[in-house]
C-alpha cells in the first residue's frame, strides 16, 4: 500500500487511510478522473465513505501525481506514456488516459494525462496448486494454453504456475526448473527497473517489457529455460515464435483471450497452432460469479475434458 | 613603531580586499564553465540514461568539482530526505548555494529558468532547454572573461596601491 499512498495527493490519501480495514483489504482499484470525485472499487463494487462526499480530483492533482510517478523526471516515462500504463513498486499497475498525440497515425505518447486507474496487485499464492497433477507428467511440465475471457484470472494463474515451477514442490517430489518469463506488459512479474515485484520463484529469469515474439527467441537463445511463460499470445508473429520454442523442446505455458477452445480454433492466427496439437493441455477459465470466483476445466491435447474444478482466485 | 605597525596593517588589509575582489573576477568565468559542463552531463544522463533527477543529482555531486558539487548535494538531500518536489527543491537549493559562488544575477536567472523546465518534458524537449541554457551561459562566460581580463589585475594592484595611498595621507 505504501508505494501507492506516497503517490496520491493529500485529500485522496487520507480517504484511503480512513477506510475500514476490511474494505481496504479487498480494495481493487483507485480511479481518478479530472474534475470527478474519487472512485474506489472494492470487491468489484463501487465503495463510498459512509456519510461523506469523496474529494474531487483536480487538474493540479493530476499534474502532481504524474510528477511524483516519474520522480519529477517526466522524460523517464516516455515509454510508459506511449504504452499507457506504468508498473510501480509492489507490482501495482497505474493505467493512464487523456489526450494522445500521434505521429503518422502511431501513438507518440499521452500528453495530457487526466485519467488514472490504480490497479492494486494482489498475488494469490497457491491458486495453481490444484492443476499440478494435470500439468506435471513424466517428470516434466507439459505445454499448456490457458484460455479465458478478461478478468477470469489467467494472469494470476500463470504467475502462480511460474512460482510453483521455478520453486519446485519438494513434498510432491517435483524439482525446481529453470523458468523464463517474457513479460511484455509487465503483468506477470510486475518488474520495476528489471526487478520482479511479485514472487515468481527462485529459478526464474524475466525479460520485462519485451515484445513476445522476439522475447521468446531471445530467452531460448540466451537463458536456456526449461519452461517458458508468456502472456496473451494471439498475433501471427507470436505463433511463429511458439512453434520454434515448442520444437526446441521447451515447455511453453501461455495464455490467450477467448471463451472456449472451439472459439479459439476459429481465430486464423491461432488455428494452425491448435491444429498441430502443439499444446498438451488446455485450461479453460470461466467466471461463474464474482464472489465464488472462476471455474476451470482441464482439456487434453485433443480437447477432451479431463477435469473440472471450481476455484476461488478472483 | 605603532605608526609603522598600523600602516602595515592598512596595506595588508587593503591588499587582501583587492585580492578577494579580484578572485571574484577570476572565479566567475570558471564557475560558469563548471555549470556548462554540469549541464552537458545532465544532457547525457537524460538523453542516454533516462536517469531521474534525484539520482542524477547524486551522480553529479560526486563527479563535479567544489562549489557546484555542493549545489547538487543540497538538491539531492532536499528531494530524497525531505521529499520536496523538484519545482521547490531547485530554487531552495540555489538559495542555499548562492553565497558560495562568485556568479552574478544573470547566471542565477538562467539556472533558475532551467530548473523550472527540468523534469517536465520528454527527453527531446529537455535537450532543447539544455541547449538554450548552455547558449545563455556561454554568452555570460564570454562577458565574464572580458571583465576578468579588464579588471582582475587592476583590482589586485589597486588594493595594494589604495593601502599605500591611505598610509601616505595619514602620515
Amino acid at each position: 500500500m505504501e508505494p501507492i499512498l506516497s503517490l496520491l495527493p493529500e485529500p485522496f490519501r487520507s480517504v484511503i487511510l480512513r477506510m475500514p480495514d476490511d474494505a481496504r483489504i479487498s480494495l481493487e482499484e483507485i480511479r481518478l478522473r479530472t474534475n470527478c470525485p474519487l472512485e474506489l472499487v472494492v470487491a468489484d463494487r463501487r465503495w463510498y465513505l459512509p456519510g461523506e462526499a469523496m474529494p474531487v480530483f483536480k487538474r493540479e492533482h493530476a499534474a502532481e501525481m504524474l510528477q511524483k510517478m516519474s520522480r519529477y523526471s517526466l522524460y523517464t516515462m516516455e515509454e510508459e506514456l506511449k504504452r499507457g500504463y506504468i508498473t510501480i513498486r509492489g507490482g501495482h499497475r497505474i493505467g493512464l488516459a487523456g489526450r494522445v498525440i500521434t505521429e503518422k497515425g502511431h501513438v507518440l505518447r499521452i500528453r495530457d494525462v487526466t485519467f488514472f486507474n490504480i490497479r492494486l496487485a494482489k498475488q494469490k499464492i497457491g491458486t495453481a496448486l490444484p492443476l499440478i497433477p494435470f500439468l506435471y507428467k513424466k517428470r516434466r511440465w507439459v505445454s499448456t494454453l490457458i484460455i479465458g475471457a478478461p478478468q477470469t484470472g489467467k494472469t494470476t494463474l500463470l504467475r502462480d504456475l511460474a512460482r510453483l515451477i521455478s520453486s519446485g514442490l519438494p513434498d510432491r517430489f517435483i524439482e525446481a526448473e529453470k523458468t523464463g518469463i517474457v513479460d511484455e506488459r509487465s503483468e506477470i512479474a510486475g518488474c520495476v527497473d528489471g526487478i520482479p515485484q511479485n514472487d515468481v520463484g527462485k529459478r526464474t529469469d524475466v525479460l520485462d517489457a519485451c515484445p513476445k515474439a522476439e522475447g521468446m527467441m531471445m530467452m531460448i537463445r540466451s537463458m536456456s529455460p526449461e519452461v517458458l511463460i508468456v502472456d496473451e499470445i494471439g498475433r501471427k508473429e507470436d505463433m511463429e515464435a511458439l512453434f520454434e520454442a515448442l520444437n526446441a523442446g521447451v515447455s511453453v505455458i501461455a495464455t490467450a483471450h477467448g471463451f472456449s477452445l472451439t472459439q479459439l480454433r476459429s481465430r486464423p492466427s491461432l488455428a494452425p497452432l491448435l491444429e498441430a496439437h502443439m499444446f498438451d493441455r488446455y485450461i479453460i477459465l470461466s467466471r461463474t460469479d464474482f464472489i465464488k470466483g472462476s471455474r476451470m476445466s482441464v482439456l487434453d491435447s485433443l480437447g477432451q475434458s479431463i477435469a473440472t474444478e471450481e476455484g476461488i482466485w478472483q | 613603531m605603532i605608526q609603522l605597525l598600523g600602516s602595515l596593517l592598512i596595506v595588508v588589509s587593503s591588499t587582501s580586499a583587492g585580492i578577494v575582489i579580484a578572485r571574484g573576477f577570476r572565479d566567475r568565468p570558471k564557475e560558469i564553465r563548471q555549470w556548462r559542463s554540469a549541464l552537458q552531463s545532465i544532457e547525457a544522463e537524460i538523453v542516454y540514461g533516462r536517469i531521474p533527477v534525484d539520482d542524477m543529482a547524486g551522480h553529479l555531486s560526486v563527479q563535479l568539482p567544489h562549489p557546484i558539487a555542493f549545489f547538487f548535494q543540497i538538491l539531492q538531500k532536499k528531494m530524497v530526505s525531505e521529499k520536496m518536489p523538484l519545482r521547490e527543491a531547485w530554487p531552495d537549493a540555489i538559495k542555499v548555494f548562492w553565497p558560495e559562488t562568485s556568479m552574478r544575477k544573470a547566471e542565477k536567472e538562467v539556472i533558475l529558468q532551467f530548473g523550472s523546465t527540468l523534469g517536465t518534458e520528454d527527453a527531446e524537449n529537455q535537450q532543447k532547454h539544455i541547449q538554450l541554457a548552455l547558449a545563455h551561459l556561454e554568452r555570460e562566460e564570454e562577458e565574464a572573461r572580458a571583465r576578468q581580463e579588464a579588471n582582475e589585475k587592476m583590482t589586485r594592484s589597486l588594493g595594494f596601491l589604495a593601502g599605500i595611498l591611505i598610509v601616505l595621507i595619514c602620515i
